[in-house]
């Protein structure tokens, strides 16, 4: 996992705008809080897709919305990714909002550039190659309510400590549900 | 089998995993196994009798996630519980039935959205339907301490079957939610029968887990290891021989109820059985420290231990914190307990007591807040027993109750709650008789604190005596009293001592002076926790050089150096405060650039120039200048937050003046704010905060996931003519639109702001909201055109 500043300034809103020398070691600051405190973890699980009743095979998910068939098209199988960076960094920034609001937003950002980098280290692991990107609920017309059908198969809270909330949302909030299509060999 | 009986003189064989036996029988992932109670209950039966013939003396029921939470209904939870709970009694015939309760999937406050008494009404829900068929309750699998402390309430509070509890940990020894081995020990060892470790790990990882634990509680010990840590394709590695063997380790331990989880079968019942047949049960000999926590940290007070106690969060005689209460200004008592922490408080009390305020719903609402900012262990500051024991209920750990006193009334009253919730307790020094004068008076007094605590089930190393300081100024002998009774009372009992300091030097000038060398000695008369302003640099140091030189030293010396102290400053005049350093930059230069000169540069403009006159043409233009070049892409967003957080300080200094000349508060207009119901994140929240208070409005900051009729009584309450409103996702819309109509009903000359980020100008207008605003920068102009600024 590599927090890149470039990313951080990007998730920011950064336009090239002059950066001062203080705004630079908050940078930082912010990017090595960040990566003393994640504690990334994550499931995967790998299923056949049951294109003809829209599931994932050999489970009880039915897959809703047309937008991730056609985002799968080209595959027949899939993995169902949950990724997390745990809750101390999450803590860490709650708590940065209550002492230096500049630091908290940098954080904030810092902690979505590592969660995203994490999840694209846990894909290179794979040794399909050809992979669609990664997919989530309440991308399109995939509605966001599987969120929970989705921690409950990959086991979510007692795997890796990864909660959905009765509005759908993740905790800690630096999580994600994915699906990544493997592309089908010609 | 009587559970209880059972757990004085042996062990108790429990079941093992579920989930993995009924997808052997063919159950598909995805399938909520406690619908099965239903749906096939022949598999569920199946289940059970494999554990009974396997020699179990406990099955448990298959309601793991049998809850309203997951379940959605109270109706499918009755049919759900119930069906479970009579099939394994049928099938258990003379074994035990526990009734399982897992999580609800679902995180309490602050993390989550979950409120505690939600929680426990779930977990209630469940109890009330499945007592009349079970013999024990086992909350397991836990990760949070809050929500198992709910889950063991609602068993405790709605019936009288034995409890037994598990969490899972990592090998960290913390749980995800961060909870540690010992807090969760201390918090619950009062309520529950047996206390344990269940899953996640195998018997070998959790051994150390389980000595630790050991350590910390003096409760029949469980355990129900996972059949080792399996592989990706779910096989697990540990097979019924192999952790029989390790469970050897956990009977020469103690252990005494034994059990598997995920991956283990009836096989590995048979070995454990086997095993637990051919051990002698020899019962557990284990003393306890006394120790006070949070979910997350411990503090152990022994005889010689010295701990802070933060004194900041109290509104007696702090005119700051009590307007901060009366305005529900809780970002005040945030950077208190903040401050307080970073100077080295390793407890902190909360008092809510103010004539004017509810000081019940107060103090609870202060230990929640509290709790949520900080990690160090609280002490309930209050002498009212229905507040004491709310507080206690909602806090998410072990607290010190302050206090009881030597009058039967506050013994009677007070104990049971502290005895209940298994709290530790001050004991003050006084009585019907009023402020004790002698030394002995203070000492019988404690001494009948003492006897009455144990008669109560309170040990004497779990109470903590204040001996009282007295004004030293009226009359000089006082302080010695105090110390030696501290001294004599610590010659006898193992009990800890208290004692609020800055009392001592009422009266006299250069009081930090005296309160230092004061503490200083009354350490060196066994004080253990001083109750002190820890931000008063004196009183840091006075500790720190104590711990340095206490060795060195008998307590005359300190004593003698008190009381030189106290001569000297008989006659000794205040230092005059330093004057304000030059500044060289102007105050466009800081704030524009987000820097921390900006306060100096307004202490200078405020000697020339009249207050109101700084923040017109100097604060909002620098602002505004700001809020262009953000808006114009000059600036990005943390400059734009920086250069709010400079203007906040300025304010801050034109506030104290202008209060001090108008005697009232002055603020350009109030405005209530929060994320709403169901929805947890915060972050746009709290920037638009951030910025618009830097702009000198006042905030009302609510938090997340508020109920929309808080937004409503505060907005009312404070006549706030704004009410801002976030919500990030589509599912948490609805809860803001509700939360306008709710204020266009009860409160319609109110205006509201709404931003997030499904939100956009049409949506807005959609749920009613007066304004949408993309970003904070936005947010200012609307507040500019309500307030007419």
């Amino acid at each position: 996992m590599q927090i890149e500043r470039r990313e951080v300034l990007r998730y920011l809103g950064y336009k090239g705008q002059e950066i001062n020398e203080e705004l630079d070691n908050k940078i930082s600051e912010a990017i090595s809080i960040c990566e003393k405190l994640v504690q990334p973890k994550s499931i995967v699980k790998r299923y056949k897709l049951d294109k003809e009743n829209r599931m994932l095979g050999g489970t009880t998910l039915h897959l809703k919305g047309d937008v991730i068939w056609k985002h799968l098209e080209k595959c027949s199988e899939v993995y169902l990714i949950a990724g997390t960076l745990g809750f101390d960094i999450e803590k860490r920034i709650a708590r940065a909002f209550k002492e230096d609001a500049t630091l908290a937003v940098i954080l904030d950002s810092a902690a979505t550039a590592a969660i995203e980098s994490y999840l694209d280290d846990v894909e290179k692991s794979f040794p399909e190659k050809d992979l669609r990107w990664r997919f989530s609920c309440g991308y399109g017309d995939w509605p966001i309510e599987q969120q929970k059908e989705i921690c409950n198969l990959l086991n979510t809270p007692k795997e890796i400590g990864v909660f959905c909330s009765s509005a759908y949302m993740l905790t800690p909030q630096k999580s994600v549900t994915a699906i990544v299509g493997i592309v089908d060999e010609r | 089998m009587n559970v209880r009986e059972q757990l004085k003189k042996g062990y108790i064989v429990f079941d093992g995993g579920q989930g993995t036996q009924f997808q052997k029988m063919g159950m598909l992932p995805g399938t909520i196994p406690e619908t099965l109670n239903v749906t096939n209950p022949n598999m569920v039966r199946r289940m059970y009798e494999g554990y009974v013939l396997a020699g179990a003396d406990v099955i448990t029921t298959n309601t793991f996630g049998a809850n309203r939470k997951k379940l959605g209904s109270h109706e499918e939870v009755v049919k759900c519980v119930e069906a479970a709970a009579k099939l394994a009694r049928e099938v258990a015939k003379d074994k035990c039935v526990a009734l399982d309760l897992g999580p609800l999937g679902e995180l309490i406050e602050p993390i989550g959205s979950l409120t505690f008494d939600e929680a426990y009404e779930s977990f209630k829900e469940v109890v009330d339907i499945a007592k009349p068929f079970v013999d024990l309750v086992i909350v397991e699998t836990m990760t949070d301490l809050y929500e198992t402390k709910a889950a063991v309430m609602a068993v405790k509070e709605n019936s009288d079957l034995p409890v037994f509890c598990t969490m899972t940990f990592m090998e960290t020894m913390r749980t995800f939610t961060g909870t540690s081995v010992e807090a969760f020990a201390l918090t619950l060892s009062p309520f529950v029968d047996a206390i344990g470790i269940n899953c996640s790990l195998g018997p070998r990882q959790i051994l150390p887990i389980m000595k630790e634990l050991a350590k910390w509680t003096d409760k029949p010990l469980m355990i129900q290891a996972n059949a080792g840590i399996p592989d990706a394709q779910m096989n697990y590695p540990v097979k019924p021989k192999e952790f029989a063997e390790y469970y050897k380790k956990y009977i020469n331990l103690g252990v005494q109820v034994l059990g598997g989880c995920c991956g283990t079968t009836p096989d590995y019942t048979r070995e454990i059985r086997a095993l637990v047949d051919s051990s002698e049960f020899k019962p557990r000999e284990v003393h306890v420290p006394c120790a006070v926590c949070s979910a997350s940290d411990v503090v152990v007070l022994n005889q010689d231990s010295v701990e802070i106690i933060g004194e900041r969060i109290n509104p007696t005689g702090k005119k700051a914190m009590k307007q901060a209460l009366l305005n529900d200004d809780f970002d005040y008592i945030t950077n208190q307990a903040l401050a307080q922490v970073e100077a080295n408080a390793t407890i902190l009390d909360v008092n809510a007591g103010l004539p004017e305020i509810d000081e019940k719903a107060m103090l609870t609402r202060m230990v929640k807040h509290v709790q949520s900012i900080v990690t160090v262990p609280l002490q309930i500051d209050c002498g009212k027993p229905d507040a004491i024991e709310q507080a206690l209920r909602y806090y998410n750990g072990r607290a010190i109750v302050n206090s009881v006193n030597g009058e039967d009334k506050s013994l009677n009253s007070i104990l049971p709650i502290v005895k209940k919730y298994g709290a530790a307790v001050v004991g003050l020094t006084i009585d019907e008789r009023g402020l004790p004068k002698s030394t002995q008076e203070r000492v019988e007094i404690a001494e009948k604190i003492i006897k009455r605590c144990k008669e109560f089930g309170i040990r004497e190393e779990d109470i903590l005596i204040d001996c009282l300081t007295l004004t030293v100024s009226v009359e000089k002998d006082q302080a010695r009293k105090t110390l030696d009774a501290i001294a004599e009372i610590k010659k006898k009992y193992s009990v800890k001592f208290v004692l609020g300091v800055s009392n001592v030097s009422f009266g006299l000038p250069n009081r930090q002076i005296v309160n230092s060398t004061f503490v200083k000695t009354a350490l060196a008369f066994g004080l253990n926790c001083p109750i002190i302003n820890p931000n008063i640099k004196e009183n840091a140091e006075a500790i720190k050089s104590f711990k340095e030189t206490k060795n060195d030293y008998d307590k005359e010396f300190f004593y003698k150096e008190f009381m030189d102290s106290v001569e000297n400053n008989m006659n000794f005049t205040v230092e005059e405060v330093a004057p304000i350093p030059e500044t060289e930059r102007d105050i466009f230069y800081y704030i524009k650039r987000g820097l921390k000169g900006a306060k100096t540069a307004c202490l200078k403009l405020l000697e020339t120039n009249d207050p109101i006159v700084v923040i017109n043409d100097y604060l909002i233009p620098a602002l505004n200048e700001v809020g262009d070049e953000y808006e114009k892409g000059k600036i990005f967003l943390p400059q734009l937050i920086a250069s709010a957080e400079s203007a906040k300080e300025c304010f801050a200094e034109i506030k104290t003046i202008l209060a001090k000349q108008n005697g009232e508060e002055t603020d350009r207009g109030t405005i209530v704010i929060g994320t709403v119901k169901g929805d947890i994140h915060d972050i746009g929240k709290n920037i638009v905060k951030t910025v618009l208070e830097n702009y000198g409005y006042r905030l009302i900051d609510l938090g997340k996931n508020v109920e929309p009729q808080l937004f409503v009584d505060t907005a009312k309450k404070h006549k706030a003519k704004l009410v801002g409103l976030s919500a990030l996702m589509t599912t948490t819309v609805g809860s803001m639109e509700e939360t306008i109509k709710l204020l266009k009903e009860q409160y319609p000359e109110c205006q509201t702001f709404v931003g997030g980020a499904v939100l956009n100008e049409d949506y807005a207008a959609k749920i009613g909201a007066t304004y949408y605003t993309k970003d904070a920068n936005q947010s200012v102009k609307v507040a500019n055109l309500v307030y007419n600024h």
